[in-house]
C-alpha cells in the first residue's frame, strides 16, 4: 500500500485509523455490558484498594543502602552511547579512509578528553567515602556560595 | 491489510501523546523523566518509519544523534533529581513549591 | 571512496575558539591546584580568540559572499556573524559582572566557564546551521549545559528547585521541537532548510497535510518554548527566580540568542512562502506575550520575577518582528543585541546587591538603594528604562524599529496592542527606580569590584550610545544585512 520513496500523507493513516476505531469500539461496547450483566456484591474498603502487587508490606525496608555504582553506571550510559558513532565509522572504515580516521580521532580526543575530567574529579574512585571526601573538597563551601550568588 | 510505515508512525504519536500525558499528569520526577524519554523514543520510531517509506538515510542517521543527546539528557537529568533528593528527602514536583506567584 | 563534505574551518572559527576554550578550561581545572588564578587569562583568551574568529568570518563574507560547507549543514552569512557577535558580547559581559560568583565556586567556577563555553557554541550553531538535525543538536547542547549552569549552585536556596523546572518543562520543549522535525521530515522527505523550502515553493497547496501543519506547529512551539513566549512561559518565572544570580542573566539572554536566530531563518528559508500560514499564529503568539507578560509583571513583587515576566513580553516584540517575515533582519537584531546586553547587566546588578542567600530579589531589599550606591542605582534605572523603551535609550531606537517594521507588515492592530503594552510596561520598570530613589530602606550596601564595574559601565555605555546615537551601527548592519 505504501510506495517506497513516496511522501506520507494523512490518505495513508485511513487503515490504522480503521483499526483504531475498531479497538475504541470493542473497548466502549465491552466494558459497559460486563457491568450490566455481571453481579457485584457489597463494596468492602479491600475491595475498592487499587491492587498493587499482592500484599501490603508489613514493615518499611531496614535502610536505603548505597548503591556504589550509581555514579560509574551514570557514567557508563554516557560513554555506552557514544560509541554509536563509531559503528557507522567501522562499517565503512575502507571507504572512508583517512578522513573517516582524522574525524573519528577528533571525536576520540573529546570522549578522552570527558574520561580524563571524570577520573581527575574522582567520579570513579571505588571507595565511596574517599569519593564523597574528594567531591567535598572540590565543591564550594555553603559559604563561598552564598558570598558568590 | 499490510502493516506499513503509517503504522509505525501512528504507533509513535500514540507512544507521543502518553508521554506527553505522562508528564502531564505524574508528580514524581523520575516517572516525568521517563515519559519524556518514551517522548523522545516515539520520535525515533517516527524518523525510521518515515526514512523506510521514503527510501531515505537521514531519518536513521538522525536516530543516532537523538539516542546520544537523550542519553546525555538523562544523566543531567539523574543528578539534578539525586541532587533535589539529598537535599529534601523527594522527588515529588508538587513539594517543590516554594517559588510561585 | 565516499565524497567527503566540503569542510571550510572559517565557517566554525568562533565555535570551534569556544570549544577549545571550554577544553582547556576543564582541563586546567581538574590539573592545576593553582587553577582560580589561571582562569581569568584563559576565559579572556577564549572570548578574544572567539571575537578574531568573528573578525575573520566577517573578512571572508566580504571578499566571498555567503557560503556553504559541510553537505549543506552550515552557512557562513553576515545574519548568523552578527547573531554570534551578539551571543559574544552576552558572554563577555555575564562573566565580567558574574566574575565574582564563577570565582566564588572555587574548583567548580572551571566547571560553570566551560559550561558557559559550551552553551554560547550550541547556540551559535543554531544561528549558522540549515539543516534540522544540526539545529537540534544545537539546541541540546546548548539547553543541557543551562540545566546543569542553573544546578550548579545547588546549594544555594532554591537553585534546585529551578533547575529541576528547568530541566523537565526545557526537555519536554525539546522533545516536542523535534517531534516537529520528525513529522515535518515525513511530510517533505527532507531534513535541511533548502529541500523543506523546495517542497514549499513547489507546492501550491499550503498547509493543507495535516501531518505537516502539526509538524511546522510543534517546531516553532519548541521554540517558542525556549524564548518563553506566552503561553509557553511557565517556567521562566521560576527559573529566573532560583536560578544562580552570578548567572541567570547569561542563561536568559543565550537561550533567547539560539531561539531567535533558527526563527529568523525559518521564516527566511524553509517557510519563506507559507509565511502567510505562519504569520496570524505567531503574531497571536506575539500579542499574547506582550500583554501577558505585561500584565503579570505588575503584579509581580520580586526584580526577578519582574524581569522574567519582562522577559516574556521581549519575547512578544522579538515575534512581532519576526512575524512579518523578509529578509533584512535589521530592526530584529539591534532589539535582540540591545535587550540582551541589559538584560545582562540588569541581573549583574540584582548579583551585587543580593550577596549572600540569594534567595530572590524583593522590591523591599532595593529600598534607599539610591542612597546607598548612587553608580548602581542609576545604572538599574538606565537598564529600566532602556528595557521600557524610553527615548535615549537603545531600547527607544529597538521598539520603534520594530514597530516600524511590522506596520509596513500589515500587522496594525499587533503595533497598537503593543504600544498600549510599552506604556503600561513604564508601570513597573519604574516601580524599582522608585524604591531605590524614593523610599527609605536599609538593606545591604553591595560591593562593586572592578569586573562588574567594567561590565556594567560598558552596558551602561552602549545602552546610552545606541539610544543617542544609532545610525553608524544600523548602517553597518543594513550594509551587512541588506
Amino acid at each position: 500500500m505504501l510506495a517506497t520513496g513516496r511522501r506520507m500523507t494523512l490518505n495513508d493513516y485511513l487503515p490504522a485509523l480503521v483499526m483504531f476505531l475498531l479497538a475504541v469500539g470493542f473497548v466502549a461496547v465491552t466494558l459497559p455490558l460486563s457491568r450490566l450483566i455481571s453481579t457485584r456484591g457489597p463494596a468492602t474498603p479491600e475491595k475498592e484498594a487499587p491492587y498493587e502487587c499482592g500484599i501490603l508490606p508489613e514493615v518499611e525496608p531496614a535502610q536505603r543502602f548505597p548503591v556504589k555504582f550509581y555514579l560509574v553506571a551514570i557514567l557508563f550510559v554516557i560513554f555506552d552511547v557514544e560509541i554509536i558513532f563509531l559503528f557507522a565509522w567501522a562499517a565503512n572504515f575502507p571507504e572512508l579512509g583517512w578522513f573517516g580516521v582524522t574525524t573519528v580521532g577528533i571525536f576520540t580526543l573529546f570522549v578522552l578528553e570527558t574520561l580524563l575530567y571524570v577520573w581527575r574529579r574522582g567520579a570513579l574512585d571505588w571507595n565511596v567515602r574517599r569519593r564523597a571526601r574528594r567531591f567535598a573538597a572540590a565543591s564550594p563551601t555553603p559559604q563561598a556560595l552564598e558570598d558568590a550568588a | 491489510m499490510t502493516v506499513g510505515p503509517a503504522w509505525y508512525m501512528l504507533l509513535a504519536a500514540g507512544l507521543f501523546v502518553i508521554g506527553i500525558a505522562g508528564v502531564l499528569t505524574r508528580r514524581n520526577a523520575l516517572i516525568m523523566f521517563m515519559s519524556i524519554e518514551l517522548m523522545l523514543n516515539a520520535v525515533n520510531l517516527t524518523f525510521i518509519a518515515a526514512g523506510t517509506a521514503l527510501g531515505d538515510l537521514s531519518g536513521q542517521v538522525a536516530v543516532f544523534f537523538v539516542l546520544v543527546v537523550a542519553a546525555a539528557e538523562v544523566v543531567v537529568g539523574l543528578a539534578i533529581v539525586v541532587a533535589v533528593y539529598r537535599r529534601r528527602g523527594t522527588a515529588n514536583v508538587d513539594e517543590l513549591s516554594e517559588m510561585s506567584g | 571512496m565516499v565524497e567527503t563534505p566540503e569542510i571550510s574551518l572559517v565557517a566554525i572559527l568562533p565555535e570551534l575558539a569556544l570549544t577549545v576554550g571550554a577544553v582547556v578550561v576543564l582541563m586546567v581545572a581538574v590539573s592545576s591546584r593553582r587553577a582560580a588564578t589561571y582562569l581569568p587569562w584563559i576565559a579572556g583568551l577564549t572570548v578574544a580568540a572567539t571575537g578574531a574568529g568573528l573578525i575573520a568570518q566577517y573578512n571572508d563574507v566580504a571578499a566571498n559572499g555567503f557560503s556553504v560547507s559541510y553537505a549543506g549543514m552550515i552557512v557562513l552569512d553576515n545574519q548568523g556573524i552578527v547573531i554570534r557577535t551578539v551571543m559574544l558580547a552576552a558572554i563577555a559581559v555575564a562573566l565580567l559582572v558574574g566574575w565574582r560568583y564563577v570565582t566564588g565556586l572555587g574548583t567548580r567556577g572551571g566547571e560553570a566557564l566551560s559550561l558557559v563555553f559550551l552553551s554560547a557554541v550550541g547556540f551559535m550553531l543554531m544561528a549558522s546551521s540549515i539543516h534540522f538535525m544540526l539545529l537540534f543538536l544545537g539546541l541540546e547542547v546548548g539547553s543541557i549545559s543551562l540545566y546543569v549552569l542553573a544546578a550548579l549552585g545547588q546549594r544555594a536556596k532554591r537553585a534546585d528547585e529551578a533547575a529541576m523546572k528547568y530541566f523537565l518543562l526545557g526537555s519536554v520543549a525539546s522533545a516536542i521541537f523535534l517531534y516537529g522535525v520528525a513529522l515535518l521530515y515525513a511530510g517533505t522527505g527532507s531534513l535541511t532548510y533548502l529541500g523543506v523550502f523546495e517542497f514549499f515553493s513547489g507546492d501550491t497547496l499550503v498547509f493543507s497535510d495535516g501531518l505537516l501543519s502539526a509538524g511546522v506547529a510543534l517546531l516553532f512551539v519548541g521554540l517558542l518554548f525556549k524564548i518563553a513566549a506566552a503561553p509557553f512561559h511557565s517556567w521562566a518565572p521560576d527559573v529566573y527566580q532560583g536560578a544562580p544570580a552570578g548567572i541567570v542573566g547569561y542563561m536568559g539572554a543565550a537561550a533567547k540568542i539560539g531561539a531567535i536566530a533558527a526563527l529568523l531563518r525559518f521564516v527566511q528559508v524553509p517557510f519563506q512562502s507559507v509565511i502567510e500560514s505562519i504569520q496570524v499564529p505567531l503574531a497571536a503568539v506575539a500579542a499574547f506575550s506582550v500583554v501577558l507578560g505585561t500584565l503579570y509583571a505588575i503584579v509581580q513583587q520580586d526584580l526577578r520575577r519582574v524581569l522574567a515576566y519582562s522577559g516574556v513580553s521581549h519575547a512578544g516584540f522579538l515575534l512581532m518582528g519576526i512575524a512579518t517575515g523578509g529578509v533584512a533582519e535589521v530592526q530584529v537584531l539591534f532589539y535582540l543585541a540591545t535587550y540582551v546586553l541589559v538584560l545582562v547587566g540588569a541581573f549583574g546588578i540584582v548579583s551585587l546587591l543580593e550577596g549572600s542567600g540569594s534567595a530572590g530579589s524583593p522590591i523591599e531589599n532595593w529600598k534607599g538603594l539610591g542612597r546607598r550606591s548612587p553608580f548602581l542605582a542609576w545604572s538599574l534605572t538606565v537598564f529600566m528604562l532602556g528595557m521600557a523603551g524610553m527615548p535615549a535609550t537603545a531600547g527607544f531606537i529597538g521598539k520603534f524599529g520594530i514597530f516600524t517594521r511590522a506596520w509596513s507588515g500589515d500587522l496594525e492592530w499587533l503595533v497598537i496592542v503593543g504600544l498600549l503594552a510599552s506604556v503600561a510596561a513604564f508601570f513597573f520598570y519604574l516601580r524599582v527606580v522608585v524604591a531605590m530613589f524614593f523610599e527609605d530602606g536599609d538593606g545591604k550596601t553591595p560591593k562593586l569590584g572592578w569586573p562588574a564595574g567594567i561590565g556594567i559601565g560598558l552596558t551602561l555605555v552602549i545602552t546610552v550610545g545606541l539610544g543617542l546615537y544609532p545610525t553608524p551601527l544600523l548602517d553597518v548592519l543594513t550594509a551587512a544585512l541588506g
